[in-house]
């Protein structure tokens, strides 16, 4: 854990969200405390950004919020995907993969 | 992490409606638990807050952000559920509709006749009511009127000079105008019996109408009194047919040469029934005899309180210069234009408008009451549904969906019945009806219709919704379907309503009715049948003719008697239709009881008319052909003047004298006979009259009475032909039947007794609809028990006695409170009844008779069926 975090990356941060609640429903805190376990804190996730991207999302249509309870007993919005968000997971996906992979081929061309 | 906890629902409803908290309470919680993860971690209590808050940064930033993100979503969200929701109740309630389709229809159809009625009625009553007059800046036309002490007329004319001296006040512009009926006559006109308005100055200007093809009369003309004409739309069609040539015509009015110089568009009509306008000579103007109609225009900053005052106080002023006495003096007042040519019809159209409302109520009633019954036996659907977590506000919306739906097609139907309806209730309408041509079913109707649409979806909705909603999900588990208990009430408390609502109605209708009936069988004390009349007016050169107008008269007289199917032929001053002749004092009376109350009047006509007339002469003589100029003056009279006029002592005999000759020398009169009175209008006391041998008091304008053999109409055309051979300037287009003069009499109160009684027969008709549907349905919800009573042996006699009794129970109490509330009401209609008290007694009790026969039918049929119902059918029913 020698190197230092990155912050997340213009536009990513919804699709991972997306990929977060993809799994299971998750309030705000616990999707940040995922991707911070997950990318071992190597990824900077800020609450300014996170909090404000969530309710966008929620605007749009792709996650639902219901009041809950956590293993703690503490009241918290969770966040769920709903289909439309689903299919919106699977479209920038698919669009990341297609960026990842020709931003590899520009900066390992193969074969160098 | 557990399921979303049970107060969620709420929270998130009070979230909606405060998302600022909703956000808080979240950031608040991210805060929480970053520093529990903290503190696990091994911070510090305080280090780890604050390093919580630390990470999260901007708090009040992030905060106002996503607020405004969910101020916009949820302003969506509600838009869109709402709409959507009230789709799929419509869709619902579509669908629950068509499943029923015989109830429906008939809901639809009660709303669409409720409706209807409500149009036509209230496109009448914008039209002559609420609209402006047809003339710029309408509202601010007034009509100033005089406050006679004696009488106590409020409406009582002007003489010029009042006028005169009233346009010196400021803040309005005053114009004068009176109405006279005078021939016109000219080359190649067919003469023409019109009325005219002899106009003051600024007549146009106060009215502010530009004319259609010429000009209005110059200051100058109108200040002269210049013989030009100005003519209505209708009288130019019908003399000119619409020819702009007709402009610079000269026509003569009464014989008296005038230039036309203007044409008013159509609808220009002041007064109502005026056809030309021509100035006021500055003969006419010196006469005082107050037969001015005022109309003024008020000026901008000024209103009919400060005007009022001003005229009343400019009317005195100039009252006591003259001399005239505080006691005598009279007051002034100005008031709405359209208020005072609608006057007469107020009263009578509000009247119908109400009857057109409870109409509507017994439509909405019954409307309510199917929608109550389709209810209540949903109620396991909607118990159901609240078990499934509906909530009761959704429930309430759902079934009013179904109201809206029932109410909006039939408001749809009853604009487009009202559009059918409206022409049928203007034609039938009496003729001397002020604004009629104006009368249409314009936007302002319809907005109001719509208005009346929803109230009514409401109005037929709400109960029915609440009940439903109110069903608590346990009585599902009861076993649900039972009538019985509150819903039975309610629904006996509308069949009790409706029949409250059409006993009122038909009290009314029977009220107008009887008293039309009276009217019919009136005897007014003349003949009426078979009776022609022809007004006359000698043209001016006549008098100055060889023989005079008395020659004149004499060969049109000749004749007619000459013409085969004329029986006998007369002049009078007036016709008797027309009752009285001119006032009596015209004549300076002396030698007579005075009692200037009495409102006695004179007339003039041939020997012989009291017979043909069939007004009966009561004591000596009528007129005798030996009653001539040269004969000794006599005179008969009617016998309330009699009464109330002669000296006391024998009638027949008795003297008196008047002035009404050529030196202006008193002349005795004898009385020679008293005839039976004669009542023209039934509602007004006979007037006293006298009557003078035309011979020996010749007037100049006499009605022609022909009484015919056979069709009085079909004498018309030769009798004309033979006049316009002796003068082609006789204007003939005047005549009519006394037949027709009586039921044109009557218009009115046949009018208001045809609608009112279309609308009652319609009220009961729907009362009647209703309390089947109720018995009919407490039958079909009772089949069960009804098949377990009569397979155990019942008496089918009794379940016939015990449906037929129920069902009545809520008609009585309903006659019982219509009966009260139209006893309560029917003052209102006290001056449209003639010879019939608001309380007639034998009314009330047939009317009762027939709602109590009615609703009887209507509940004895679904009883009837319920009596002989097959056990076996019926148990298999449930």
């Amino acid at each position: 854990m020698s190197e230092s975090p990155v912050r997340v990356l213009q536009g990513t941060l919804e699709l991972l969200i997306l990929k977060t609640l993809a799994w299971e429903p998750n309030h705000g805190f616990g999707i940040l405390r995922h991707l911070e376990i997950v990318t071992r804190e190597r990824l900077i996730v800020e609450e300014g950004a996170l909090y404000p991207a969530l309710h966008r999302m929620r605007e749009r249509g792709w996650i639902e919020g219901e009041w809950g309870k956590t293993e703690n007993n503490r009241r918290a919005l969770f966040y769920r995907l709903t289909p439309e968000g689903r299919a919106e997971l699977r479209r920038q996906h698919a669009h990341w993969s297609r960026l990842v992979e020709a931003m590899t081929r520009v900066l390992e061309p193969e074969g160098a | 992490m557990s399921a979303p906890d049970r107060g969620s629902r709420l929270r998130d409803f009070l979230a909606r409606a405060n998302p600022g908290r909703a956000v808080d309470e979240e950031l608040a919680s991210h805060i929480e638990m970053r520093a529990r993860q903290l503190r696990e971690e091994g911070c510090s209590e305080e280090a780890a807050w604050a390093e919580a808050r630390r990470r999260f940064g901007d708090l009040d930033g992030v905060r106002a952000e996503c607020e405004r993100t969910d101020r916009r979503r949820v302003r969506r969200a509600w838009r869109g559920e709402a709409v959507s929701a009230f789709a799929r109740d419509l869709r619902f309630a579509a669908r629950t509709a068509r499943r029923a389709p015989g109830p429906s229809a008939l809901a639809v159809a009660a709303i669409a006749l409720g409706t209807g009625v409500g149009a036509a009625v209230f496109s009448v009553a914008n039209g002559v009511l609420l609209r402006d007059l047809p003339y710029p800046d309408a509202d601010r036309l007034v009509r100033v009127h005089a406050i006679d002490p004696h009488t106590g007329d409020r409406f009582s004319p002007f003489s010029y000079e009042d006028v005169e001296a009233l346009g010196r006040v400021e803040g309005v512009g005053l114009a004068g105008y009176t109405p006279i009926n005078r021939p016109i006559t000219g080359e190649g006109i067919e003469p023409a019996e019109v009325t005219l308005a002899r106009t003051t100055d600024d007549f146009f200007e106060v009215l502010a109408t530009p004319p259609l093809e010429g000009r209005a009369p110059a200051p100058e003309e109108t200040r002269e009194g210049r013989p030009v004409a100005v003519l209505g739309f209708d009288l130019w069609m019908r003399l000119f047919a619409g020819d702009p040539g007709a402009l610079g015509r000269r026509i003569e009015i009464a014989g008296v040469p005038h230039t036309v110089i203007g044409v008013m568009p159509p609808r220009f009509a002041m007064p109502a029934q005026a056809s030309l306008w021509r100035p006021m000579t500055p003969e006419e103007r010196g006469f005082d005899d107050r037969e001015l109609y005022v109309i003024g225009r008020l000026q901008p900053g000024s209103s009919l309180e400060t005007v009022s005052a001003a005229l009343t106080a400019r009317l005195e002023a100039f009252e006591t210069q003259r001399g005239v006495g505080p006691a005598e003096r009279r007051s002034a007042w100005a008031g709405s234009a359209r208020d005072a040519l609608v006057r007469s019809v107020r009263g009578p159209l509000w009247l119908l408008l109400g009857a057109a409302t409870l109409v509507l109520l017994v439509a909405c009633v019954n409307v309510s009451n199917l929608l109550l019954a389709r209810a209540e036996s949903r109620r396991d659907q909607a118990a159901l549904r609240q078990a499934l977590g509906a909530s009761r506000l959704r429930l309430v919306w759902a079934h009013l969906a179904e109201s809206f739906l029932l109410a909006a097609t039939g408001g749809t139907l009853g604009l487009l019945l009202g559009r059918v309806a409206l022409p049928l209730l203007v034609r039938v309408a009496p003729a001397g009806t002020p604004r009629l041509d104006e009368v249409s079913l314009d936007g302002r109707v319809a907005l109001a219709m719509t208005a009346v649409v929803f109230a009514t979806a409401l109005l037929t909705g709400i109960v029915p919704a609440l009940r439903a909603a109110g069903t608590a999900p346990a009585s599902l588990a009861a076993g649900g379907r039972r009538f019985g208990g509150s819903g039975a009430r309610l629904l006996r408390g509308f069949v009790g309503a409706q029949i409250a609502l059409s006993t009122a109605l038909a009290v009314g209708a029977m009220l107008l009715g009887a008293s039309f009936a009276r009217l019919m069988r009136f005897d007014r004390g003349f003949d009426t049948n078979e009776a022609l009349v022809l007004p006359l007016a000698p043209p001016d050169r006549v008098r100055s003719s060889e023989g005079g107008t008395l020659g004149w008269y004499g060969r049109i007289l000749s004749e007619a008697r000459s013409l085969p199917g004329v029986r006998a032929a007369h002049l009078a001053f007036r016709a008797p239709d027309g009752g009285a002749g001119i006032n009596l004092r015209a004549i300076q009376p002396e030698g007579l009881r005075d009692d200037p109350s009495a409102g006695a009047s004179i007339g003039a006509v041939t020997p012989g008319y009291f017979e043909a007339a069939g007004i009966a002469v009561l004591e000596g003589r009528g007129f005798l052909d030996s009653d001539g100029p040269s004969a000794a003056p006599v005179a008969v009279v009617s016998r309330s003047f009699a009464d109330r006029l002669l000296p006391p002592g024998p009638r027949v005999g008795a003297r008196f004298r008047h002035h009404a000759t050529r030196d202006g020398e008193p002349l005795e009169v004898t009385v020679v006979g008293v005839v039976a009175d004669i009542l023209p209008d039934p509602s007004e006391p006979p007037p006293p009259l006298l009557y003078v041998p035309y011979a020996q008091l010749p007037f100049g304008s006499m009605d022609l009475v022909v009484r015919t053999q056979g069709p009085p109409g079909a004498i018309l055309p030769p009798l004309r032909e033979r006049i316009w051979a002796l003068d082609p300037d006789v204007p003939l287009d005047a005549a009519y039947t006394l037949d027709d003069a009586v039921s044109r009499s009557v218009a009115s109160p046949r009018f208001y007794m045809l609608v009112v009684g279309a609308f009652a027969v319609l009220a009961v008709l729907l009362a009647a609809i209703g309390t089947y549907g109720v018995t009919a349905y407490g039958v079909s919800q009772r089949a069960s028990e009804i098949g377990v009573r009569s397979a155990l042996g019942a008496d089918s006699r009794r379940i016939l006695g015990q449906f037929v009794g129920q069902g009545l129970r809520p008609v009585v109490i309903g006659i019982a409170i219509g009966l009260g509330a139209a006893a309560a009401l029917s003052r209102t209609l006290a001056s449209l009844l003639f010879g019939v008290t608001p309380l007639e007694p034998w009314v009330y009790g047939a009317v009762a008779a027939g709602l109590a026969t009615v609703a009887l039918c209507a509940v004895a049929v679904p009883a009837r069926r319920a009596s002989r119902m097959d056990p076996l059918l019926a148990l298999r029913h449930e």
